[in-house]
């Protein structure tokens, strides 16, 4: 079930529902009792983070079942790599740039969920050939097979880069996303589960029929695709999308919203 | 061997490395700019020049950059966009991923053609700074209608 929300010019949206029943967990305040241990002790649970269209997706699912060192590597090279190009700036959820600091008592080596880790903006350049590579031999199941094409080849759509600011505050976490030229009409963010997709294609400008383009470095048609994991303190229903200037600017309110304290529990003696 | 062949312009061996070119002038930038290496901040915002009979336009893609931080200077030919953007950060909120980051630019193109300078306009729509530039009247395209006789 995935719904879908049309984007309003500066002003709260309406909100088009799917039909079947909610996949959203933590619908109420009331719901199960947040827990804050996560598999690799990053807070890859809570808060929002990166799932590049192209690469990420069967990376993930690899992620998921991940057992081999090698995928281990993918987690200490990506940062490195990225790093390199002098554009990221790779912060991690405890807001340090050290890939090992952790939150929490080392438990292990776990699953490394690179992609689920706040921060870790680009894949290793062949992360998907890496993933396909270190599933193979040690484990084959055979509804892994096909997916070996695209792992090892990538996604034939080419789409183009969203520049994306994630800012934090008390209240709600505040997505800036850059989409020069889209109009309203052009912009769709679909959620489904606890990912959200900032997905929109950006129409070339009409021009006379008899002109000509003599420079051309801005594409005539974007295609723009992004995925964001969202944790579960994120209060997804209440999402708030405008666009203005070119910047879409999505308001996630988070689930308990002020409450930062932990509460203390009275245990009655028996 | 005939050097005939060579000496022409539009040569075999030119025509390939025009081929080979080419093809490093579109894929290059589609790579690039796919794995999101191109940084406003580096290359300044990418522009589209158009021109038709009577007007060039010109398009740059600067989202939240501001009017008022905006200059666009038309001279000897030459337009020049120059502007800035500072970071926006909500109220009260901690950073946990800035890609956008601050932008400081400036850009000049060359114009194929004269232009009116009184008559050029600039609009922003939708984060894209779009300048309408008249061609002077002496740089129009003009329809030639051609006569039997």
């Amino acid at each position: 079930m995935a719904i879908k929300i049309q984007v309003k010019d500066n002003q709260k949206f309406d909100r088009t529902y799917g039909t079947g029943n909610g996949t959203f967990v933590n619908r109420s305040v009331n719901a199960e009792p947040r827990t804050t241990t996560t598999s690799n002790g990053f807070a890859g649970q809570y808060g929002i983070s990166d799932v590049r269209p192209s690469m990420g997706c069967p990376v993930v699912r690899m992620m998921n079942r991940g057992m081999h060192p090698f995928t281990y590597g993918l987690n200490t090279f990506a940062p490195t790599v990225a790093n390199a190009f002098g554009r990221f700036v790779p912060t991690f959820a405890n807001g340090s740039n050290l890939p090992f600091a952790r939150t929490e008592p080392f438990q292990g080596w776990m699953a490394p969920n690179t992609f689920e880790t706040l921060g870790t903006t680009m894949p290793h350049p062949f992360a998907a050939w890496l993933a396909g590579l270190a599933t193979t031999p040690w484990s084959t199941p055979v509804d892994e097979v096909d997916v070996m094409p695209e792992q090892t080849f990538g996604s034939t759509t080419m789409t183009d880069f969203v520049p994306l600011d994630i800012y934090e505050n008390e209240d709600e976490y505040i997505l800036l996303a850059e989409l020069p030229g889209a109009s309203v009409e052009d912009v769709d963010i679909l959620v489904e589960g606890r990912s959200l997709t900032i997905k929109g294609s950006i129409k070339p400008t009409r021009w006379a029929e008899n002109s000509r383009t003599l420079l051309q470095e801005k594409p005539s048609f974007k295609s723009i695709e992004r995925t964001l994991l969202l944790g579960s303190d994120v209060l997804v229903e209440d999402l708030d999308a405008t666009l203005a200037e070119g910047i879409l600017t999505i308001r996630l309110p988070k689930l308990n919203a002020g409450c930062t304290t932990a509460q203390r529990v009275m245990v009655a003696a028996a | 061997m005939n050097t005939q062949a060579l000496l022409t312009p539009n040569n075999a061996m030119n025509r390939v490395r025009y081929g080979i070119d080419r093809m490093f002038d579109t894929m290059v930038p589609a790579f690039v700019r796919n794995i999101g290496l191109t940084d406003a901040r580096l290359t300044g915002p990418s522009v589209n020049l158009i021109e038709d009979d009577d007007r060039l336009y010109v398009e740059a893609e600067l989202p939240g950059v501001a009017m008022e931080d905006l200059e666009i200077t038309v001279a000897d030919n030459t337009l020049t966009i120059s502007g800035a953007r500072s970071l926006s950060v909500p109220d009260d909120a901690t950073p946990l991923r800035q890609e956008r980051g601050e932008l400081v630019f400036e850009r000049s193109l060359g114009l194929p053609t004269q232009v009116e300078v009184d008559a050029v306009e600039a609009r922003m729509v939708d984060g894209v700074l779009r300048v309408t530039l008249p061609k002077a009247s002496t740089s129009r395209t003009r329809r030639i209608a051609v006569t039997q006789g």
